[in-house]
């Protein structure tokens, strides 16, 4: 039997937009301690010097106007506190800085918000069915671009803004997977959204560059190229067919919308059996977009060194006088494959950087045939997750959506009721450990009847989830039988 | 232009009034004005995007109408996000060249908990929309009109109302739109060419001395399935009526029929031999089963396109299609639409319509194309002629700047058909964005 590793014929990665790791997960400290989300601890003060503690008080859209600040300025402040970065680092200055965008204290409070975990129940719950990363940041304290370049590069060639061109001497992972005569491509939503910060890769298109539909026809056919890189809807788009809405989750758009795009990818291709069992996916968010996370990023802070050491990549931005050697702030990160275990919870210093470092660790048979950054090269892979030697057999999850169509008179945040993990009826599925646990335990409550009482089963011949059914049945009934005769004697 | 003034006052004090009520446009405003501080910084490279794309406020550029140049003005753009609603407000005030304008005030509107109908939403768009075109061609009515007889005249058309697209999950959509129309048509003097009135009156222009306030509805169904191998079928038919309120002589109905057809051309990108995964890892997953997962996907290199367009009009006994409201081939229409490009911009015109067009596009090194159309058609004043008969055609080719698999920006020399060329240039207009506009016709 081949191990996760040795399956693994696919790496797929679907990068959201601007959203905090307690902001999205922080919710799940609450069903496992594990993971490093919030505890109730967690505040900002505002600019009246209140405390303003995190609260579930996340609605999918309208709390985020205007959009937080996350260029390096605004970074600057959340992370320290105050306008330099001369101190030591405190996350307490996130009110502040919503609060320099609209001078609005009560709305300033709103990047204090979290979602709680049933308002997210696509990512939360792959979060607790794989493997959630504790310790995934961005790769530097400012906006999009030069953090999705990052992704693409291993590097932001020294810019922490928004330039729009990157031609720096390091190929993309894109190029430098189809040099080695494998095959890559950017999956973006379509031509009004296109694709974030590529533009400078265009010389090898239309080779590079796929359109999501091209994602999802090739999860149904089986052809996929061995790493792919999926790009949200960036935009509200209306055309005659009607409205396609953002779906990248970036504040303020609908992170309903967002939440249906990664349960369509993961439902790509987990109805494709044989691609689920030979692919990994990565959904993580490019940065944190000013919203407030606990966590101090890790780096050299004035010569401290906090956290693990972060390696510097091979540029720096003498604008700022950066040295690329702290990261940016966590944001969520969540592996998804059969071959992970459940409730993984994953406390390796991961940045974006770690994505092409990943491909070229599966892809790439010589890795330094190209140039890679020096942060690319020091940074952690995730390979090392698919640890099973066979894939789990769960079902594929479903998520309800109540649908009845209404014109407001509902409220949107119940439109995802629950996620249901068991969608179909599939009896001869076989038996997975929870069940093999609960079979175990009727086992041992069925030693305590007589023994004429008992099934006589041979709990090592259940196989199936309709066996174990009919099991579990059999000795609760014999159970309320023996209770129901020990009753009637009694009053006799 | 005194209209003009008009509207740009009510552009700005609907920002005015806009800016007072809500603080997060107040803020956009505070943000927007602080980064203008950046043109008094030496930042010439932020002042010039806050410029052409900042919000609220911003510079709209682009051409209105063909003949009527480049337009610029100042442009008014905010969004409201609710719970369950995103809104879109947009304005604009733009003036040309030859001092041809429009204004505009466009809502959108659209609920996002309507996940019922897919992925795709219903939109509402309100609008309110003025324009002013100082040159326009007419060369009479039918496909027999003569280039010498080109006259020029203006016009000023103001449309208010509302549209609908109600998605379903099924390949149809449904549109309905309502609106009330008025036009000016006005000569053009002092021109090389004569205006209108000096060669044309109501009989050969119908329209011409008087026109009339409309009511307008309209309805369309659309059909764009989804089929295997980004195949993609566009087919819509659409019903307009125009009902003219002070004058019934001048109502009609017109009906659109337009079949769209694009074929990808697509190409295999698959590994080499003797790649890393492949020598490494053991292609068999499970026991029982060979797995048929190919390392490989598909490029978009390219395309074939066939298109047929039919307009038809409708007037009862004694009734008539003013002529402004008549569709025209030729160069690009007045919605911007090139069709037979060869030819002069509104060179026939004629209530009825027929066109084909075939399409080639592909792919070359870097991020060039090539692209290739051939448009044959014509305009009928009798239904009944809508045939394959006497078509007028026009040939173009030339190059396309691809990004992200398709052709985005086209450059296209334009001939045939025995009355000169063209060169045109144009960019996609999805990229374009911005509130749709409705038809001026």
């Amino acid at each position: 039997m081949a191990s996760g590793l040795d399956a693994l014929k696919h790496i797929v990665v679907l990068m959201m937009e601007n959203r905090s790791f307690d902001h999205m997960l922080g919710d799940l400290k609450n069903v496992d301690s594990r993971i490093n989300g919030l505890d109730g601890t967690q505040n900002n003060p505002d600019t009246n010097g209140a405390t303003v503690p995190m609260q579930a008080t996340n609605v999918y859209q309208s709390q985020l106007q205007p959009d937080p600040g996350h260029h390096f300025e605004d970074v600057r402040l959340q992370i320290f506190g105050v306008d330099n970065d001369t101190g030591a680092p405190n996350m307490q200055g996130f009110v502040k800085s919503y609060f320099s965008h609209r001078q609005d204290v009560a709305n300033s409070h709103n990047i204090m918000t979290f979602y709680k975990k049933e308002k997210v129940p696509v990512l939360s719950t792959l979060a607790q069915k794989y493997a959630v990363f504790n310790n995934w940041y961005s790769s530097l304290p400012g906006p999009t671009l030069p953090n999705r370049a990052f992704a693409h590069f291993g590097t932001s060639f020294g810019k922490v803004e928004m330039t729009l061109f990157f031609f720096g001497p390091i190929k993309s992972i894109y190029e430098r997977v189809t040099d080695a005569g494998g095959t890559a491509k950017i999956f973006f939503f379509n031509d009004n959204s296109g694709s974030l910060g590529m533009t400078n890769i265009f010389k090898n298109q239309p080779k590079i560059f796929g359109l999501l539909d091209d994602f999802f026809d090739g999860c149904k056919s089986g052809n996929l190229p061995q790493y792919s890189f999926l790009e949200p809807n960036y935009n509200d788009q209306d055309d005659d067919d009607g409205a396609k809405i953002a779906n990248d989750q970036h504040p303020d758009h609908n992170v309903l919308a967002g939440e249906k795009l990664i349960f369509d990818v993961y439902h790509a291709i987990r109805s494709n059996q044989q691609l689920w069992e030979s692919t990994l996916l990565l959904i993580v968010y490019d940065e944190h977009g000013g919203i407030y996370d606990h966590v101090i990023p890790p780096g050299n802070y004035n010569g401290t060194q906090i956290g693990p050491p972060v390696a510097p990549d091979d540029f720096t931005d003498a604008s700022v006088n950066f040295k690329f050697d702290r990261l940016g702030v966590r944001v969520p990160a969540v592996a998804v494959s059969p071959w992970i275990e459940p409730n993984t919870v994953v406390d390796k210093m991961f940045d974006h950087s770690s994505i092409p470092a990943t491909v070229t660790e599966k892809f790439i048979a010589n890795p330094d045939a190209a140039r890679r950054s020096n942060r690319e090269k020091n940074a952690n892979t995730f390979l090392d997750l698919l640890t099973r030697d066979t894939p789990r057999p769960d079902p594929p999850m479903n998520f309800h959506m109540s649908n009845q169509p209404t014109f407001g008179a509902r409220d949107p945040d119940t439109l995802f009721a629950s996620a249901i993990p068991d969608s179909a009826n599939q009896p001869d599925r076989p038996i997975h450990g929870m069940l093999q646990d609960h079979v175990k335990e009727m086992y041992e409550a069925e030693k305590d009847l007589p023994a004429e009482e008992q099934t006589g089963t041979n709990i090592a011949d259940i196989k199936t989830e309709k066996q174990a059914g009919d099991y579990i049945k059999a000795v609760m009934q014999r159970i309320r039988k023996h209770a129901e005769n020990a009753s009637a004697q009694g009053a006799q | 232009m005194k209209k003009l003034a008009v509207a740009t006052a009510f552009l700005l004090m609907t920002m005015a009034a806009g800016a007072q009520q809500q603080s997060n446009l107040k803020s956009e405003f505070g943000r927007e004005f602080q980064s203008f501080g950046d043109c008094f910084h030496g930042k010439f490279g932020g002042c010039a995007e806050t410029l052409v794309m900042g919000k609220p406020l911003h510079l709209s550029l682009g051409s209105i109408a063909p003949q009527n140049g480049f337009a610029l003005g100042p442009a008014f753009s905010h969004e409201v996000n609710k719970p369950s609603v995103r809104f879109k407000i947009n304005s604009d005030a733009v003036v040309s060249i030859n001092q041809s304008w429009r204004a505009g005030f466009y809502l959108k509107a659209i609920p996002t908990n309507w996940f019922w109908t897919g992925d795709t939403q219903p939109v509402l768009n309100f609008y309110s929309q003025a324009t002013s075109l100082n040159q326009l061609f007419f060369f009479g009515l039918g496909p027999n009109t003569l280039k010498a007889n080109r006259s020029l005249y203006g016009m000023t058309e103001t449309v208010s109302g509302a549209n609908a697209i109600i998605p379903t999950k099924s390949p149809f959509s449904f549109y309905g739109e309502f609106n009330v129309r008025t036009v000016d048509i006005r000569g053009r003097h002092g021109q090389s060419s004569p205006s209108i009135e000096a060669l044309f009156n109501d009989a050969t222009a119908p329209g011409l001395s008087t026109q009339p306030t409309y009511v307008q509805l309209g309805e369309r169904l659309r059909f764009k399935p989804k089929l295997p191998h980004r195949i993609t079928l566009d087919y819509s038919a659409m019903l307009q009526h125009y009902h003219a309120v002070s004058n019934s002589q001048f109502s009609f109905r017109r009906f659109t029929l337009d079949f769209n057809h694009q074929i990808p051309l697509r190409k295999k990108d698959a590994p080499s031999q003797g790649n890393f995964a492949s020598s490494r890892g053991p292609v068999e997953i499970t026991e029982n089963a060979k797995p048929d997962i190919k390392d490989f996907s598909w490029n978009t290199v390219g395309s074939l396109g066939f298109r047929t367009l039919i307009v038809g009009s409708v007037a009862s006994n004694g009734s008539v299609v003013p002529f402004y409201f008549q569709p025209t081939l030729g160069g690009t229409d007045i919605n911007g639409e090139h069709l037979l490009p060869s030819y002069s911009d509104y060179r026939f015109r004629a209530p009825n319509l027929f066109l084909m067009r075939g399409t080639f596009e592909h792919s070359l090194p870097w991020v060039l194309g090539v692209i290739g159309m051939a448009d044959v058609g014509k305009v009928t004043e009798a239904r009944s002629d809508i045939d394959f008969s006497h078509l007028r055609h026009s040939y173009s080719a030339g190059m396309t700047v691809r990004a992200g698999n398709l052709p985005q920006l086209y450059l296209l020399f334009a001939w045939g058909g025995n009355e000169g060329s063209h060169v045109i240039g144009y960019i996609n207009p999805a990229l374009l964005g911005g509130s749709p506009r409705p038809s001026l016709y």
